[in-house]
């Protein structure tokens, strides 16, 4: 789409989006910097979907915010490099990182209410991206805002584009997000719990929209949920994030049939069925560490049914326990754990 | 709860049984903010100060506030009058030590009477919204669509002038602010859940008002004391530099500075003390009600 | 799970309606309905779940039903009173009888108040008692939901989400209702957190035979713990029945578009689903389109749905359907064409129309 469209039809292996190596973060808190994201590693590369799953608190919004740049000022990154086509994000100057946001890397976020700007119009809105970032005259960026309505499916989008956010419904506020977001064509859309305030039915719609336009504009979709069924449903790949570590990463599919981690096959365990009705709920005991008092060894052994002595000891890295799947329990080989049926 | 920024600190164990580092109580949590506003502690100081010298006047000063020594009429500061005389011979330090009290109990009224007029009525309105809701805001908006100074002098033509009278008249100019206020702020919490969950549970709304209103409101409410104490100050000193409010030979530092302009240009120094008493008061209580706006409030996560 | 014949149920509301006055285009007031001829009944020890999406009305039902809002037409009973009538002071004593657990817990606790104080308040509602009476019940009821009796002197903000609302609960608990609306009770909480709640719901209803109004977008949950469902849809229910026959035989497309809509947690079987993706939004409730409501959005409309409103008719599975393919629509060996279920759902049978199971409406 943009310059160096890659000519790799038939090859598979293609230089990733973006890359995320040994990241940490901390945050300065009363009792000094706690660390709220430990050593993250991951790649997305074009049109592929990677899901980031965890509870509140996991460490899945930090690390987006860490690749947008957008962490708070009482945030720090003691170590770790993020490659944004090839360009690396830590430590770079704002310019450079105002640069990429918006035209190579976009954002959209939990609530639509409040991620637009109820003075301007959805048309001004989408047209300032593309005159910042393409130096468009007024005219192509009134233009580009109704393609990019359009293309996010929004009816009538000549006349909508003079619309203000208050005349949308919450499902079609999340497009125009979208279409602000892609007005640019980035190679990479971070979708932070982007249908999580929305109905059931909206939420099918907008994934659907989500697939088109990753295949039409070859997106790297960084896709971060708790919804374990939004992750089956749009995600080719998944990492499960607990207390700022990711856990488990995989393929989706084998990862909900084959999770190599006890906390992983808990999340499964604890989903309410549709389709049956459960005899009882399965809940995790107890509830995640606060970033200061992680317990010793893995973090999540207070609350493994597995848990032996050797899991206090030392703090389990992320290890690969078959091509494509990482986990980070010790005892994987020696557990069978439960996925989903059939 | 936009907060994108949530960790897991929000959620301890359910059953954990250890005490959080964190303060316990609303007081606690307030110390704890308001001790790393510098500026809000030093104007608290200056303030207390205020009040010191206010109470202890009579010891502090040098000399009696209305002797008159007309042999040292506009006398420049010197050993004998440390800040100077004024036109009738009166020791200016002495005077601002006790007009000090003056100025600080017109305040007092006057903040005392705009909250006693804007109180109920402000919540009410903003809890029970409607008719009472219009009615109310009908008559505050009548009060403040005067420019507040004429109303304040009107008033005082109709009450008499004194400075007792001439405080209830700011604090009745005042009250449809404070009233505002806390109509908006009863408005946004009447919306909360809690107030809800107080219905569903048969309270009646004056306790809903007394009992989860009220309490809810008086971060804000603390905050316009203070900024309104530094206006009502001021007030003051306009309404006694036009001699309406304290009445000769008692003195506020707004009547000092009245009688006194007319010499400023001989003895600058009668109008330069009270006039930078009067100043560093009402920053004093303006930038304490910032600092307090600051460290009042919900934690934020 | 009840037995409506033996006498009155304990709650039952017939053709609740609430309309509210909003200002439209050119500042014009027009009427929304928000909820229109609503009717269930439900027992102590029972649950029934109430889906739809937002603006469809569940919300606003379960506050008519306790008058947190005024209903506009149709008539509550409670065991046998009608609480629509009663004078203000009436209701509030009478109310104690139903609560309420709200979907914020961030906002459902007063922030300047100890749980103590908020407990202490609720327990007063409904019984004269002492000082350290007042304590005790208290503190029997922070063991109840199963939190310590050590956090009665602690501020919400020191709790989580998951913790506040079980000390919303408690605090619903302390007026010993028998009823309790629970509107998105769990939906902001994290799955584990929601599933402990919910346990913590099922545990109680089991304990003092609560019954439960359970308001939820999320069908999953409404599938575990109701008895039975009602299906809204622009301020009307669609459908209502027997959960199992809601979930394994939807009548009403748009039931069945829900379903459809909601994802499995399974990649394979998701991905393999035949989904129908319902078209459009939620019409503008100010201006409802004609007939059937969800005509707009139908992917069977045909002649009848433009000018007529469905009835709400029984279905031989004992649910009821408000929608025209099952009064007018095709017959086929003497039954209406049926909406097919959302997939195939391996080879369990269709209830049989001699089931006997609890009606509720009329």
């Amino acid at each position: 789409m943009t310059a160096s469209e890659p000519t790799l039809a038939g090859a598979d292996r293609r230089s990733p989006v973006l890359s995320i190596e040994n990241l940490t973060v901390e945050l300065a808190g009363e009792h000094g910097h706690v660390r709220v994201l430990d050593d993250v590693n991951f790649e997305i590369g074009a049109r592929e979907t990677l899901g980031l799953v965890g509870e509140s608190g996991s460490g899945k919004t930090i690390t987006a915010l860490s690749v947008m740049g957008l962490l708070p000022k009482s945030a720090r990154i003691p170590s770790g490099s993020i490659e944004m086509e090839g360009e690396q994000i830590v430590g770079c100057p704002l310019s450079d990182l105002q640069r990429l946001r918006g035209s190579r890397m976009a954002m959209v976020f939990q609530e639509p209410m409040t991620s637009l700007n109820p003075a301007f119009t959805v048309g001004d809105q989408i047209g300032e991206t593309v005159r910042r970032h393409r130096g468009a005259s007024r005219r192509a960026a009134r233009a580009r805002a109704v393609e990019m309505l359009d293309l996010v499916g929004i009816p009538n989008a000549a006349r909508r584009v003079r619309s203000y956010p208050h005349e949308f419904s919450g499902g079609m506020r999340q497009r125009v997000m979208m279409a602000i977001a892609l007005a640019c064509e980035p190679a990479l859309l971070i979708a932070d719990e982007p249908t999580t305030a929305l109905d059931v039915t909206i939420q099918a719609q907008l994934l659907d929209l989500l697939r088109d336009l990753q295949d039409q504009l070859d997106l790297a979709l960084l896709f971060i949920t708790h919804d374990l069924g939004v992750v089956a449903d749009i995600c080719d790949r998944v990492m499960v994030m607990y207390a700022g570590q990711v856990i488990e990463g995989a393929d989706a599919e084998t990862l909900f049939e084959h999770p190599e981690h006890p906390y992983t096959e808990g999340l499964l365990r604890a989903m309410p069925h549709i389709e049956t009705r459960s005899g009882e709920l399965f809940s995790i005991p107890g509830s995640p560490p606060a970033p200061l008092d992680r317990p010793p060894g893995c973090a999540f052994n207070p609350r493994c049914g597995y848990a032996e002595p050797t899991c206090t000891a030392d703090a389990p890295p992320l290890r690969s326990i078959e091509p494509n799947h990482t986990t980070r329990c010790l005892l994987a080989e020696k557990l069978r754990l439960q996925g989903v049926q059939e | 709860m936009t907060s994108h920024l949530e960790t897991a600190h929000d959620s301890a164990t359910p059953e954990s049984g250890e005490t959080p580092e964190v303060p316990r109580t609303p007081w606690s949590r307030f110390r704890r903010r308001f001790r790393t506003q510098r500026v809000g502690l030093i104007s608290l100081g200056y303030l207390i100060f205020v009040v010191g010298i206010a109470v202890l006047a009579p010891l502090l000063a040098t000399d009696s506030p209305n002797a008159q020594d007309l042999r040292a009429v506009l006398a420049s500061p010197s050993g004998e009058h440390w800040l100077g005389t004024d036109d009738v011979g009166r020791d200016v330090f002495s005077r601002l030590l006790y007009a000090s009290r003056t100025s600080l109990l017109a305040a007092l009224l006057a903040v005392a009477v705009a909250l006693g007029l804007g109180l109920v009525p402000g919540l009410v309105a903003g809890y029970a919204r409607g008719r009472i809701d219009g009615i109310v805001m009908r008559i505050a908006d009548a009060l403040m669509a005067f420019p507040p100074l004429i109303l304040a002098v009107a008033l005082v033509g109709v009450l008499g002038p004194g400075l007792t009278n001439a405080m209830i008249a700011v604090g009745i100019v005042f009250s449809p602010r404070f009233l505002r206020i806390l109509r908006g702020a009863a408005m946004s919490i009447r919306e909360e859940t809690y107030i809800e969950a107080a219905r569903g549970l048969g309270c009646s709304s004056v306790s809903i008002i007394g009992r989860h209103v009220l309490p809810n409101v008086l971060s804000p409410l603390i905050v316009q004391i203070s900024f309104a104490a530094g206006t009502a100050m001021l007030a003051e000193a306009s309404l006694s530099f036009l001699g309406l409010g304290v009445q000769p030979p008692d003195a506020s530092w707004g009547a000092m500075l009245g009688r006194s302009y007319r010499f400023y240009d001989r003895a600058p120094w009668v109008v330069l003390f009270p006039g930078i008493a009067i100043a560093l008061t009402v920053l004093a209580f303006n930038l304490l009600g910032d600092a307090l706006r600051d460290s009042l409030g919900r934690e934020e996560r | 799970m009840t037995n409506p014949r033996e006498s009155e149920p304990f709650l039952q509301v017939s053709d609740l309606s609430v309309t509210f006055r909003v200002t439209g285009s050119g500042f014009r007031r027009v009427p929304l309905h928000a909820v229109s001829d609503v009717s269930f009944t439900l027992q102590p020890g029972e649950t029934l779940g109430l889906v739809g999406e937002s603006g469809s009305g569940k919300s606003t039902t379960g506050r008519a039903v306790l008058r947190l809002i005024e209903p506009t037409h149709g008539s509550v009973r409670l065991r046998g009173e009608e609480l629509t009538e009663m004078s203000r002071k009436e209701l509030r004593r009478k109310r104690q009888a139903m609560q309420m657990v709200f979907q914020d817990p961030y906002s459902s606790l007063d922030p300047s108040m100890t749980i103590a104080d908020s407990l202490a308040e609720a327990i007063k509602q409904h019984e004269d008692l002492g000082r350290t009476d007042v304590r005790e019940r208290a503190s029997e009821l922070l063991d109840e939901v199963g939190l310590g009796r050590h956090h009665l002197d602690r501020y919400p903000y020191e709790f989580s989400g998951g913790q506040r609302q079980r000390i919303a609960i408690a605090r619903a608990l302390a007026v010993r209702p028998e009823l309790i609306v629970c509107d998105e009770a769990v939906s902001a909480l994290d799955v584990s957190t929601q599933n402990q709640i919910i346990k913590l719901l099922e545990r109680l209803q089991d304990q003092e035979g609560v019954g439960y109004l359970f308001i939820a977008h999320d069908l999953a949950v409404v599938r575990h713990i109701s008895d039975r469902v009602a299906v809204m849809y622009l301020g009307r229910v669609v459908e209502q029945g027997p959960v199992e026959q809601i979930f394994e035989r939807p009548m009403h497309p748009y039931t069945n578009v829900l379903l459809s809509a909601h994802p499995i947690a399974n990649p394979a079987r998701q991905r393999g689903r035949e989904r129908t993706v319902l078209r459009g939004e939620l019409p503008d409730p100010t201006a409802p389109p004609s007939g059937c409501a969800f005509r707009t959005r139908c992917p069977h409309e045909f002649e009848p749905c433009a000018t007529e409103l469905p009835d709400l008719v029984e279905m031989p599975n004992g649910s009821f359907v408000r929608c025209h393919l099952h009064d007018q629509g095709p017959v086929l060996g003497g039954s209406t064409v049926r909406v097919l279920p959302p997939e195939s759902r391996g080879d369990r049978r269709a209830a049989t129309s001699d089931e006997t199971v609890s009606t509720d409406a009329e």
